[in-house]
């Protein structure tokens, strides 16, 4: 794993030298590798008369008692989320794939200016299939019009990028109500506005020594944030849900990436000059498609994209792509079925009632189903270990596709069961979240407080990231764009689960102080006595993390106390 | 203090809070291409740096430029203590 600091950047000469080798063997082994995503999760199999993966290995799977879809492929987490055009997620998967495939060749094979809006064609041709034209040309507004804020007025002729916004703006406001005569008329109004009022008044403003030239653009990065608060108060006021269309949706769940770009943007990293198309790279990929809700900070903004792209070979680094993807095929056909096993041995062999999900555990247990302290503490980890491989999967996928498409992304997720602390663990279970906190939130607290102290100073960033950060940057959008941003979810998933932000606040910080003061000589892992103490840190950091998770998922039969008593049992203590 | 001396002591750091022996820590090995886990390793630095050479290290210092390499980072000190008032 490399960290990308700003700054840490890569020059076309180098890019092109990394663009040079064409080699076949990368070019089979990402079309076998294609192939099999293919033949496991669509119906491009059947489409071809190929024998389905349960016609395969039907016997086999009988014998260890595994379960296909009931088309006879596998059934898989890696989804084309929300999309209502295609019957099911196969198809979705078959396009989107397609869609890879594309934007794969483009790339691999064109000089280095095409490549990135190669990559934006693809997403647009892939979205438009997925969710239609108008879902794309919405998403496509909002891009727009927060590009004429931050680079408008900075370029050349923007005159006609912005009588475009203007026209797209009307056409989507006004299409499905008004006769075709009258919808260009409107549109040219809505561009002739929309030009008047960027050059006339925006412009000026944006490029004048004011505070609103500051002040404008950081909102507009932060809107679909700000609007997810603003939603809450307004369905506290009002009792009325904000019922929002799916692109506003989709296009909200890029909030942490449009801040990490403004962030990048505020600190001189983004030429003010920028692209369009360079631009839009930095949102619309094909990677971003697959499971949109699962890590929306993955691969962070312009900077960590900027410092990734082609810095190294191209074949080196989709090896590296096609090797995740690897990993994520094992974890979509077998993550559900590890976790199974593991449960079905538990209940069978040693007498302990395992839950898959803390959630039913929880339910239970407020239902009057005692719960002894095993159950508790493997229910926990057996959650994890299932959250471990499925979003390792997908995330995976993610970034195996960021990497064949010349990204050298890290991946979110590197092997966490190998964390034998708990501030190692937060970097290997989500490490591009954890780096948009860090940025976001833990930077400004640890340069501005308590410089002459150095512990309360690493205490203070640390509990300000994962008490505030954590919750309020990244668990209420994540759980609350897509299900309804009402206070009540705030309130339950959020607000009432306090006690697992602060305890993880406290483990991380805790190991860290301890960690700084303590003299290391050794590598973890390392083949020698201290091995077996190894084994047992790695434990005991899961198991608390694990642990912890009981206070963050609250039912509608459970409160507070509910939870607390769980977590106790979970330490041997018994208040029953 | 020299450039060496201060490239010692910060070598002298790295080894002992992030010890790797699988990679040989020179003047000049790219810190960022592996010696480094996280930015928690990065604020363990900012603080060694602060605590050991009086440096007064800002957000923005945190650049690949200064955490490249053992040198840079001797470059960093250098330049922030003889900037620093007598």
């Amino acid at each position: 794993m490399k960290i990308k600091l700003r700054g840490a950047t890569v020059t076309d000469e180098t890019r092109a030298e990394h663009n040079q080798q064409t080699r076949m063997p990368i070019l089979i082994g990402f079309f076998v590798v294609m192939a099999v995503l293919l033949w496991l999760f669509t119906h491009v199999g059947t489409f071809f008369g190929i024998p389905s993966p349960e016609d395969v290995f039907g016997t086999f799977a009988e014998i260890v008692d595994y379960d296909f879809d009931s088309d006879g492929n596998v059934d898989s987490q890696l989804r084309v989320q929300s999309t209502d055009f295609w019957p099911d997620n196969d198809s979705g998967r078959a396009w989107l794939f397609g869609a890879i495939c594309g934007a794969f060749l483009s790339g691999y094979f064109r000089p280095l200016r095409y490549k990135r809006p190669s990559y934006v064609f693809w997403f647009l041709a892939a979205f438009d299939l997925l969710y239609g034209w108008h879902l794309t040309t919405m998403f496509l507004t909002g891009h727009l019009f927060l590009y004429l804020l931050l680079h408008g007025p900075h370029r050349k002729n923007t005159e006609l990028l912005s009588t475009a916004f203007g026209m797209l703006a009307t056409l989507l406001t006004w299409v499905e109500t008004t006769e075709l005569k009258y919808l260009l008329l409107y549109m040219s109004a809505g561009g002739a506005t929309s030009w008047a009022a960027f050059n006339y008044v925006l412009n000026p403003v944006l490029t004048s020594q004011h505070q609103a030239a500051k002040l404008i653009p950081a909102i507009a990065m932060h809107l679909p944030f700000l609007a997810i608060y603003g939603g809450i108060y307004y369905e506290l006021a009002s009792g009325v849900k904000w019922d929002k269309s799916l692109a506003v949706i989709i296009f909200m769940y890029q909030w942490a990436r449009l801040i990490t770009y403004h962030m990048d943007y505020r600190d001189g990293e983004v030429p003010k000059d920028l692209p369009l198309l360079h631009y839009l790279s930095v949102f619309l990929s094909p990677a971003v498609i697959p499971n949109y809700r699962y890590a929306p900070y993955l691969a962070q903004g312009y900077t960590y994209l900027e410092s990734s792209f082609y810095n190294n070979d191209k074949n080196s680094i989709i090896t590296g792509g096609l090797k995740l993807w690897s990993i994520a095929i094992f974890y979509l056909i077998f993550g559900e079925y590890i976790v199974d096993c593991f449960k079905h041995y538990m209940v069978s062999q040693w007498n302990v009632p395992v839950y898959k999900f803390i959630s039913s555990m929880v339910e239970d247990y407020c239902d009057g189903t005692p719960m002894s302290t095993p159950t508790v503490l493997l229910s926990t980890i057996c959650d994890q270990y299932r959250i471990f491989l499925l979003w390792g999967a997908v995330t995976h996928f993610k970034v195996g596709t960021w990497r064949v498409l010349g990204y050298n992304v890290d991946p979110q997720y590197n092997k966490p069961w190998l964390a034998t602390n708990l501030a190692n663990l937060w970097s290997r279970f989500a490490f591009h979240y954890r780096e948009f906190l860090v940025r976001a939130v833990y930077y400004p607290v640890f340069f501005r407080v308590f410089r002459n102290n150095t512990s309360l100073r690493i205490f203070t960033a640390i509990m300000v990231a994962t008490i505030i950060g954590n919750p309020f940057w990244g668990h209420t959008p994540a759980k609350l764009i897509y299900n309804g941003i009402t206070f009540e979810r705030f309130f339950r998933l959020i607000l009432r689960s306090w006690p697992y932000y602060i305890l993880l606040g406290l483990g991380i910080s805790l190991c860290h102080l301890y960690l700084m003061r303590k003299v290391r000589t050794r590598k973890p892992w390392t083949r020698d006595r201290w091995f077996v103490v190894d084994i047992l840190c790695s434990y005991l950091t899961i198991q608390y993390f694990s642990l912890i998770h009981v206070f963050i998922r609250p039912q509608s039969n459970s409160n507070l106390w509910d939870h607390v008593k769980l977590f106790l049992i979970g330490l041997g203590i018994h208040l029953d | 203090m020299n450039s060496e001396e201060i490239c010692a002591k910060i070598r002298d750091f790295l080894q002992t809070s992030f010890p790797n022996p699988s990679i040989e820590l020179t003047y000049e090995t790219g810190l960022l291409d592996g010696w480094f886990f996280d930015s928690m390793g990065i604020v363990q630095v900012v603080i060694f740096l602060e605590s050991t050479f009086g440096c007064n290290v800002k957000a923005a210092d945190v650049n690949a430029d200064n955490f490249a390499t053992i040198r840079t980072l001797s470059e960093f000190v250098m330049a922030q203590t003889e900037s620093a008032p007598a």
